[in-house]
């Protein structure tokens, strides 16, 4: 017996109910002797891209422990199912702690980033060796560059 | 340029060893800049990163793809 994490999207309709989804992924997992140790709804966002034109989509990710074999049945069942657009099984070596979903609310995804952004320093992409070269028109990334020239001329 | 690079020489560029971030498929929103506005992953060059995080780093990148978290291919 291993932990591994599901990851499956559903897709978001308006008015569709989530009890529904959630039970058929437990379903699936449980009627190939999987146990599941945890269970989240970890985001309801849009879509990088379509999938079967489908734009929002439904993240819920399990922990579940089961038999390597079972695994690929698993998968198999997903894949035939016409609710689960896509699903994701990786195998962790224990359960990882309990914490936050970082921004389960937000649609776009790049909206705010929770940590990490306080160092005023050591954030700054590092800049460019080969800044012209890399051209990334991002407008924030060309404003970081920017102020790490500006901070070199003051160096010098 | 020699003396960009003796700049930065000093100080770690690689970001998870700095923040001690996690690297993780569901942590798209740094993964994300890991990439070009395109989609594509940023080369350890550019990115700044060891060379066992950008291994990590283009797992979880590849995987967070898969999974409709960040482009194949960007705006």
């Amino acid at each position: 017996m291993n932990i591994y994490e599901g990851m499956f999207l559903f897709e978001a309709k308006e008015k569709a109910e989530w009890e529904p989804l959630r039970a058929h992924a437990l379903e699936i997992l449980e009627r190939h002797g999987a146990k599941v140790l945890r269970e989240e709804k970890w985001a309801e966002r849009k879509l990088a891209y379509e999938i079967k034109r489908v734009r929002r989509g439904i993240y819920f990710l399990t922990y579940f422990e089961a038999d390597a074999q079972s695994i690929d049945a698993m998968r198999r069942d997903c894949t035939l199912s016409e609710l689960v657009l896509r699903v994701m099984f990786l195998r962790r070596d224990a359960l990882p702690e309990e914490k936050k979903p970082e921004e389960p609310e937000s649609s776009e995804g790049e909206a705010k980033k929770p940590e990490g952004e306080k160092q005023p320093e050591g954030e700054k992409q590092p800049a460019a060796v080969g800044a012209e070269s890399a051209s990334t028109p991002e407008a924030d990334g060309d404003g970081d560059k920017k102020e790490e020239k500006e901070k070199d001329a003051a160096a010098e | 340029m020699a003396k960009r690079y003796k700049q930065f020489s000093s100080k770690n560029r690689d970001r998870f060893t700095r923040t001690g971030e996690e690297i993780d498929y569901k942590n798209f929103g740094v993964l994300q800049k890991m990439c070009t506005s395109q989609g594509k992953i940023f080369s350890r060059k550019r990115s700044g990163n060891i060379a066992k995080h950008q291994r990590e780093v283009k797992q979880a990148i590849k995987r967070a793809r898969f999974m409709a978290l960040l482009p194949y291919i960007g705006s």
